[in-house]
Parts: C-alpha cells; structure tokens; sequence
C-alpha cells in the first residue's frame, strides 16, 4: 500500500550490468510528487539505462528501483500503469495522424479519454487543429513531440519519465516545451528527465544529478521559495560544478 | 480489458498499415484465382466426362451390333470407367493432370491396359496446375513473412519499444494480440474464396471445414517459424533474410533432397516390365500347346473346368484364357509396382514432416481424392470392374451360346 | 583500378567477412554442384537401363520362333526412349512424359510409364538438375546476398561520404554489379565445367550446349542488374529485400503456374478417351482388316481384282488377307495420325500460349530456351513419338508384306480350324531377325538452336529493361 510517505520513485543502491559490463554502479536518488529530477551526463554514463530499468524492461543485478513503492521488475504492469514515458525521438506511428496515434496509445494503456479531453491535451501542447488529422510521417520533430506529450498528459499519471525530451527541438520549442513540464510539476506529477540540455534542467529541475560511467558523481537540489515553490537553479553554478567533476 | 477490444484496437491499426493490406488484398486475390481455375477446371472435367459417357453407350452400342459372336464383342467393346472429380477436387488438381481419369478397358488382358497414359500436355504437366493447394503451400507463407517478420524489429527500429512498454504493460500480451491479427487476416484472405467456391458448388460444410482446418494448421505452423525469428533481437532485413531462407530450404531444397533420397531408398519399379511380361504371356501362348493355357486357367476358374475341351487351332474361350493367364502372371509384378508407388508415397510423408510445403498438399490432395492413393483407388474400381466384365463373358464363351444382343443388356457397368 | 573495381572488390570483401551472406554463397554453390552431379548420375544410369532394356526387347523380338506375320504384328515391339545427352542439364518435360511405346499393329499407343505418375507429389517442386538450380534456386539466392548492396550504403550514411569524395553514382552500382556478377559466374562455374567436359563427348551438341550457357548467362546478368536497381531505388535494404523476393515469386512461381492455366483454360484439351473414341468410329468406316469381308474393304477387292486381271480372289498370286492388312494398316495409320497431329498441335498451341508468357516473365523464357536447346521439350518428344510412328508403321507393314507374299490364301483361310493349314501359315523366324533398329536422334541441333534465339532475344530485352532500372537506380544514387 502507499502511504503518505511513500516516494513517487525510488532508486537506492542500484546496479544494472548489461554484457557483463556494470553500466549503473551503486545509483541512489528517489524524488517526490511534485518535482522533477533531472540526470545529465555523457553519452553512455547510463541514462537511458536508468529509464528503461524504472520501466522494467532491465532488471537491477543488485539495489532497487520502486515506483509508488512498487518494484517495476516485480509488478511491471502495476509499476507501468503508473507512468508515462517519452522518447527523445517521440516514436510515434507514421501512418496514423495525431488524433489516431492518441487514441491508439490510450487505449493500450487501457486509458478512455473523451474526445473533449483529447483535444483540450491537443490545445495544451499547442499543436494546430489543422494538424491534428494529418499523418505524423510529415511533422516536425517539435509537432511529434507535442502530441506525445499531449499523450503523457491524457494518460493523467503520477509519475513522467522523459529520454531527452528538448533535443531536436528549436529554442521556441523548448521554451514551450519547459513551460508545459513546469505546469505538470506544479499539478504534482514527479519527473525524471534524462536530457543533454543544462539550461533547460536548471529552469524546470528541482534536483539534478550528474551521471558518469554508472555513478552518480554530483547532485543538486533547488532552493524552495516562502511558498514552498522550486526557484530555479543557477546555471553558472552547476556547470562549474560539473565541469569540475566531469574533468576530474 | 477484453480480448476482443485489444483485438479491434489492433486490428484498426493493422488495417491502416497500406503495404499489409496490399499484401493480404493480394493473397485474397490469388486464392480467388486458384479457386475459380480450379472450379473451372472441374467443371470441364464432369463436363468431359459426361459427354464421353454418351459417346461410349452409343460407341459400344455399334460395336456390339456388328459383332458376330460373343468372342468378338469382348474384343471390340470398350466400356468407361472414370473418376469424378470430388467434392474438393476444386482446391488441389493433384494427380489428375498427370494420372488418368478416364480409362477406357475391354475384357483382354487388363495389365495391357491399365497402364495406359492419357494425352497430358507434358509442358503443362511440368510446371503444374495454380490451384489453391499451391498457393498454400508456396505463397501463403511468403505472404506470411511480408506481413509478420518485423513484428518487433520494425518497432525496435523505430525505437517505440519503451514507450509501447510504458503504456501497454504487458508487451508480450501487445505480440500475441498482434500476431492474432495477423494470422487472422491471413486465415480470412485464404479461407473466404474457399468458402465461396465451395458453396457456390454446394460442397458439404464437413469437407470444407477439415480444408479450413488444414489451412489453419498451416498458417499457425508458418506463424511459429515466423515468430521464432521476429523475436530475434536482429535487423528487419536479416530476419526478413532468414525467413526467406527457411521458406527455400522446406519449399523446395528439402522436397528435392527428399525427392532424390527416396530414389535412393526405393527405385520402383519401371512400369515397362509389367507390360513386357504381360506382353510375352500372351503372346507366348499362341506357340503352347493349348493346355499349357487350360490347364492354370482352370486352376483359377475350377467352374469351366468341364466344358467342351478346345481342339481347333483358335477358338475364343481359350484366347480370353491366355488373356487372363497374362494378367495372373504378371500379377505379383503388377502387385510389387504398386507396393512400390506406396511405399514411395509413404515415405513422401516422412518429407512432410519436415516440409509444410510438401504437407500442405498432401493434405489438401487427400481430402480432394486427388493423391496418389486416390489414384491407385480409381485403378482398383477398374480392376473390379474388369474383373466383372470377364466373368460376365466367362459363361456365354465356354459354353459357347448363341450371340444375341439380348443377352447383352446385363453388361456390367462401371458405377 | 576502376572506381567501379574498387567498389566491386569492397563489396566481395563486406560479403567474404558477412556470416549470413558466406552461408548463402556456400548454399548456392554447393545446391548447383550436387544438382550437376545428381544429375549426371541419375541419367547415365537411365541411359544404361534404356539400352538394356531396347537390347532385351529386339533380342525377345528376334528370338521369335516361327510364327504367322499376324501374329507378330500383335505380338509387336518395344521401344525405349534414351536420354537426351543435354537432359543431363536439363531434363525438361522427361518426368512427365512415357520413357517405353509399345509397337503394335491396327494401334497407334502413346508413350506410357511416366516417372512422375509412379513417384510422389515431390517431382513438382522441381527437378534436381542444373537448370531448375540455376533458373529458380540461384537468383533467390542472389537477392538474399545482393539487396543490401546499395541500400546498405544508403542506410548507413556511406552513400553521402563515397559522393562526397568524388565517387560517381553510376560508378557505385556498376561496382556494385560486378561484384554480384562475380556470385552468378560462381553459380555458372558447374554449368560452364560440364559443358567442357560433355562438349568433346558430343561434338553435335556443342551449338545448343552454347545457346544453353548463353541462355543462363544473360538470364543471370538480368538478375544481377535487377538486385543492384532494386537495392538502389529502394530507400531501405528491407524494403529492397521484399520487394525483390516478391518480384522472384511473381516471375518464377507464380506466373509459370497462371502461364499454365491460361494455356488449359483457352485451349482445353480433349481427353484421350474422347479421342479414341472419335477415331474408333473413324476406323469402323475403314472396316475391319481382319475380316476380308468387310463392307469397307469391297471397292479395294474390285480394285485388286482389276489391278492383276483376274475374277476372284483365290486366283490371285498373292495372299489376299495379307493385301487387306496392308491396305487396313495404311488406312487405319492416316486416319491416326491425323488424329495425332491435331493433337500435337494443341498440345503445341498450348506451349505457344505459355511461351507467351516469356513476355511477363524472364524465368519462362530461359526455361524454353534450355529445354528446347537440350532437346528435352515437348517438341522433342512429339518428334519421339512420331519416329517411333514410323518405325511401328515400316515394321508393321514389313510383316503385312509377308503376310502376302508368303502365305498362301487358302491355308490362310482355314488356319482357324484346321490345325495342319495352321501349321503351314507359320513363317521362319528368321525374318523377325531383319528387325530395324530404332533410332532416335532428336531434333537437329540447329534446328534447336533455331527455335531458342527468338527466346534468347527475349532475355536479352529483359536485361536491357532491367538496365534501363538500373541507369535510374544510378540517378538515384547520385542525388541520394
């Protein structure tokens, strides 16, 4: 059962080996309704790793990984019912237009969103009602981003889990895009985003870690206002952090 | 969440996918073709046979009138026998461009006849008829490959994996409900045109639904061999590959090697030697002294053994005598090629086994009466047939009646 | 070297270092080696049980005692059908045809004892010979090993770095072809290895064994062309891939079949029973040659009469039962083979509507063109039957001719019942030592290489068309 306390998502001493190679070492974070944890690093510190395990699809070698005190590997269906995942390439199906590729996806989810609630997602993300019905093989990467967001946001679930969500994205986009995940954070859905982009991180994030080879290597957390809410984190700071770390 | 939601679900996306569609549209097409030859090819055939039945009542009719005895109308009065094609022989044409359906015998030694070849256009023979049995048993699993290897990969190319992880849960129940998709857009593109020509033809639902089974089994076995592969976490094009490869191997290379190790393990028999000792028995008798003949022949048929004895250098009693020694003699040689073309057919069904190809049409042969059982089946009615003929002649010739049209009209006939 | 070498030399070592793309190649050569060997095997043994078997039926014949002539013209001949020496490439419609005729007199019968009536439903998955390898087995696995050439470049980012350095598109596939070539001259290799060692046996043959490598040569190249265009029109290597193997599928197994019942469909073929029976009522006017009373022997009596000025037949010098079974035998052999030409030529039609079809497909026009360079087409075995005809005709009316030269009218007669007249119409058995041999040589080798050009244009159209493909695949690739 979930209490009061239980965290949103919880990553305590885990190890995942993938061909004998240990690609996350000893990782421990856990993060709260309401924030958003952001992990950068290098290509190939286990980012995408840390996604997929908290999907269920790796298995942790040693250390836990649970979500909404549940342990993807365990219940992965309970554990995936409870998330939403999106890709840096926003995978969606070509052949089928934004309206369609919704409701499929939904409905995979076993997820009944009203026709109403499609197209107030649709208007959240902003994507243009002419768009709506047309085949996402022509759109943008910034457009098939929008309607998989506009997707995590139908699927209403507590926990969002972001694969480098801006990179592609033209600077309007990510701005938009920020915006949209500050909103979600401020409805109290807990993110982990794994992303490239520290400006970004340092606007959105309410902790943010830095990842090499598997470990964990520095870590942030953002102040909180008299409100309690995040005040964004400062840029400069972090960097000189990270590039102390990263160089060491 | 019921099945059948998650199945419409699928099957919506499926359906929107144009070059499965296309491919599914495409099988539907080519067994509609195969369905509507082979129905056209039936038809000739109960035509054909139809017409020759006519022509031969009135033939025999002619034969028998100019007769002057009973000797000379055995000699000159052929009777059909023939064998219609069945209920089902619309989906698989089997043997019958190759083994005759028609045979046309008289009361002289049968060996000399059975062996008979109809005039089969060997050029059409060689590449062989497009019936539904074909396209079963080469093209549906082509079709199968085109619509199933990249299952997985195509997603996994895509990178959609995680996010159809996140939101389906079970992924693995996500496969089998696509592949239940898949397999029944294959059983629906195969099984319709069969339906509707058999119906049209008023074929019995029992026969229709064992062929609906066979194919049934045959797309799930297709579907298992496909699925082992498209869950290799490989490439699209190496898969697709590997699948072709599979497809080559048990359509053709293995029926051929089984084709060539069954040469190997049982020759046969060559067909010849049953004709040519046939043929010296015969014709060997005219050089015997006449017992030599008599004396055997009423070994068999102890019942003339007291009729008049033949002195004069011919006499027809003693002709259909050696007529009958020819066939007696060549009786276990006769036996032995037979034993041979099954035991050859039997150790085709050992190919079977590791070829779908090859089982596929077995199948759909045998339930059309069109394998190579059938056809050894049709020429035991002829040699029952035959059998009747002489022994409806026997009486009249030794004890040499009167000839009389009269007593003509309990001819046995070929039912 | 070449730009068009070096790419050719790049893609032979990709392949040499692909497990998948070994395995293939070793599949095909291997496939192509045993079907050679196969072959060459099965049909010497074949050859060797046919002479055996011609040799053990004219001794049987010789070794006849003495007899009435009639007698022997019931007792008849066998003969067997050897081998074309080219069957051993490709046997052609040998499966599916008699090997043995049985000669007899007042009967023209039909090649019987067909392999493919006595083996399984396996002889129509093809033969194990040279030819089904090289026309079917060979360019499926060229595809499987040639798709990606060009489309794996493409897919892996190689195309825009090998024009970035200067390298021309139509250079690209070019090289890519060469090295593709290299794997059909592989497969080649066993037909060309063959052809030297039967061309020295069988000098006659050496212009159809020529027509028959040029055949599967350019038949080869048409695929070698086709793979790489396909491999560079498509945008990705497993859209070249079905794309291809659908293509295969249409040409080489699905239209042969369509080819085949569109020629039964359009020309549906009487059944034999049917024809027998149309000729059987045909003899009857001819009359009945063994009953010299026969209505339809009265005019040629009075001609007879006429024709050695005497009024009746008993003081005719020769036998005239004997003259009834000549003129019989003449009569009842045109009115068959009339009926048989007609036949043939339906039969013929109906391959000329398949050859057709060479149009839509290439594998039909190299399939014609190599049975009919080997001698082992319908035509061939239409011309078989027609020889053993003639042989039957000449040996049956030999014996008439004894019949009434030898014989003498009134035993003749009364052989039926008495048995010392019966004695005396029995004539030495040395004349059934003057037994012919028969000999079948098949068509002329020019004639056959005559009729296989038209179809080895028709390759070679196709090669052009699908040059024409690859010259777009080129442009293609040079604007990515």
């Amino acid at each position: 059962m979930r209490s009061a306390t239980t965290p949103a998502l919880l990553v305590r001493n885990l190890h995942v080996t993938r061909g004998g190679k240990d690609v996350l070492n000893n990782l421990d974070f856990q993060l709260a309704a309401g924030e958003v944890f952001a992990l950068l690093g290098g290509n190939g510190a286990g980012k995408s790793t840390t996604l997929l395990t908290c999907i269920g699809l790796l298995a942790p070698s040693r250390g836990e990984v649970r979500v909404l005190g549940r342990a993807p590997s365990e219940e992965p269906e309970a554990v995936r019912a409870s998330l939403a995942y999106l890709s840096e390439t926003a995978t969606l199906y070509e052949h089928l237009s934004a309206r369609e590729n919704l409701r499929y996806f939904l409905d995979l989810a076993g997820k009944n969103a009203g026709n109403e609630a499609l197209e107030a997602a649709l208007d959240t993300v902003g994507l243009q009602p002419a768009a709506r019905d047309q085949r996402t093989a022509r759109f943008s990467k910034g457009m098939r981003q929008k309607v998989a967001i506009a997707l995590a946001i139908l699927r209403e679930t507590p926990v969002l889990l972001l694969d480098e969500p801006t990179s592609g994205l033209d600077p309007v986009a990510v701005d938009e895009f920020n915006q949209l995940l500050i909103t979600l954070r401020n409805r109290g859905v807990a993110v982990l985003m794994v992303t490239h982009d520290l400006y970004g991180a340092c606007e959105v994030a309410t902790s943010i870690g830095l990842l090499r080879d598997g470990r964990l290597v520095s870590s942030f957390v953002a102040d909180t206002d008299a409100q309690g809410r995040h005040r964004p984190l400062d840029v400069e700071m972090v960097r000189h952090a990270f590039s102390a770390r990263t160089s060491a | 969440m019921n099945l059948l939601h998650c199945l419409g679900r699928e099957a919506g996306l499926f359906i929107r996918t144009r070059s499965s569609v296309a491919a599914l549209a495409l099988l539907c097409v080519l067994a509609s073709i195969a369905i509507g030859l082979g129905h056209a090819e039936v038809q000739r055939q109960e035509a054909s046979i139809e017409r020759v039945r006519a022509l031969d009542v009135t033939e025999r009719e002619s034969a028998l009138a100019g007769a002057p005895d009973f000797g000379d109308a055995a000699y000159a009065a052929y009777h059909l026998t023939w064998n219609p094609p069945s209920e089902m022989a619309f989906t698989a044409m089997g043997q019958r461009d190759i083994a005759p359906w028609m045979l046309r015998v008289r009361a002289l030694a049968l060996e000399g006849q059975i062996h008979e070849t109809d005039s089969f256009n060997p050029e059409l023979s060689l590449t062989g008829r497009f019936d539904y049995a074909f396209v079963m048993a080469f093209l549906l699993p082509l079709f199968a490959i085109v619509v199933m290897y990249d299952m997985v990969s195509a997603e996994r190319e895509a990178g959609r994996i995680p996010l159809l992880v996140a939101s389906a849960g079970n992924v693995r129940r996500l496969w089998w409900q696509r592949t239940a998709v898949r397999v029944l857009g294959l059983l629906l593109a195969c099984l319709v045109p069969m339906w509707l020509g058999g119906l049209i033809i008023g074929t019995s639902a029992g026969a229709l639904l064992t062929a609906s089974a066979i194919v049934l089994v045959t797309v799930l076995v297709w579907t298992a061999v496909i699925l082992v592969f498209s869950f290799r976490p490989w490439s699209s094009a190496v898969i697709a590959t590997s699948l072709t490869g599979v497809w080559l191997t048990v359509a053709l290379i293995l029926p051929l090697g089984g084709k060539v190790l069954i040469d190997y393990l049982e020759p046969g028999i060559d067909g010849a030697q049953i004709a040519l000792l046939q043929r010296e028995t015969v014709n060997g008798a005219w050089d015997l002294p006449k017992e030599a003949t008599m004396k055997p022949f009423f070994v068999t048929h102890p019942e003339w053994a007291d009729t008049r004895p033949v002195t004069e250098p011919f006499h027809w009693k003693w002709y259909y005598a050696f007529q009958q020694r020819g066939d007696e003699v060549a009786a276990e040689l006769s036996g032995a090629y037979r034993a041979a073309i099954t035991r050859r057919d039997e150790l085709t069904g050992w190919v079977a086994l590791l070829s779908p190809p090859v089982a596929v049409q077995r199948a759909l042969q045998r339930l059309a009466g069109t394998d190579v059982q059938a056809s050894l089946a049709y020429e035991q009615r002829i040699r029952i047939f035959h059998e009747q003929l002489r022994r409806f002649y026997y009486p009249f010739l030794f004890n040499e009646e009167p000839y009389g049209l009269e007593s003509l009209k309990d001819l046995p006939r070929f039912e | 070297m070449s730009q068009a070498m070096k790419i050719a030399a790049g893609e032979w070592t990709h392949l040499l270092r692909t497990r998948l793309a070994v395995l293939t190649l070793g599949l095909l050569f291997a496939l192509v080696a045993i079907a050679a060997i196969n072959s060459s095997a099965q049909l010497r043994a074949e050859a060797a049980e046919r002479l055996q078997y011609q040799q053990q039926a004219d001794e049987a014949y010789r070794a006849q005692p003495d007899r009435h002539p009639h007698r022997m013209v019931h007792y008849g001949h066998y003969v067997f059908r050897t081998p074309a020496p080219l069957a051993v490439i490709d046997p052609g419609v040998d499966a599916f045809t008699g090997r043995s005729i049985f000669l007899e007199g007042h009967r023209r019968n039909t090649a019987a004892f067909s392999e493919a009536r006595e083996t399984s439903v396996l002889t129509r998955f093809g033969s194990v010979s040279p030819a089904f390898t090289l026309q079917v087995l060979v360019p499926l696995l060229m595809i499987l090993i040639g798709f990606s050439s060009v489309a794996r470049e493409r897919e892996r980012g190689i195309l825009l770095q090998l024009l970035a350095q200067g390298t021309r598109g139509a250079a690209l596939v070019q090289g890519k072809a060469i090295a593709l070539a290299g794997v059909a001259a592989l497969a080649l290799l066993p037909l060309f290895l063959s052809a030297l060692w039967l061309g020295p046996q069988t000098p006659t043959e050496a212009l159809p064994l020529l027509a028959l490598l040029a055949g599967h040569t350019v038949y080869l190249a048409f695929w070698v062309v086709l793979i790489v265009a396909v491999s560079a029109l498509a945008g990705r290597a497993r859209t070249a891939l079905i794309v291809l193997i659908g293509i295969w599928a249409m040409l080489t197994v699905l239209v042969p079949r369509l080819a085949t019942d569109v020629a039964a469909t359009t020309l549906p073929a009487p059944n034999q029973a049917e024809v027998d029976i149309r000729l059987q009522e045909e003899l009857r006017s001819v009359g009945d040659s063994h009953n010299i009373n026969d209505p339809g022997f009265q005019s040629f009596q009075q001609q007879v009469l006429a024709q050695y000025g005497v009024a009746s037949i008993d003081e005719l010098p020769v036998n005239y039962r004997g003259l009834v079974s000549l003129q019989g035998e003449a009569e009842s052999s045109a009115v068959m083979d009339r009926l048989t030409a007609e036949q043939h030529s339906l039969q013929r039609d109906q391959a000329g509507i398949v050859k057709l079809f060479a149009l839509l497909s290439p594998y039909i026009a190299v399939r014609h063109l190599s049975m009919t360079s080997a001698g082992t087409d319908l035509r061939n075995h239409q011309q078989f039957l027609d020889a053993a005809e003639a042989h039957r005709f000449a040996l049956i009316q030999g014996l008439n001719t004894l019949h009434a030269e030898e014989l003498d009218y009134v035993d003749d007669s009364a052989r039926s019942r008495d048995a010392e007249a019966e004695q005396r119409t029995r004539v030495s058995s040395e004349f059934w030592t003057t037994l012919q041999q028969f000999d079948f040589a098949g068509t002329g080798a020019a004639e056959r290489v005559r009729s296989a050009l038209p179809l080895l244009l028709a390759l070679f159209a196709w090669l052009s068309a699908s040059a024409l493909l690859l010259r777009a695949g080129a442009r293609k690739v040079q604007a990515l």
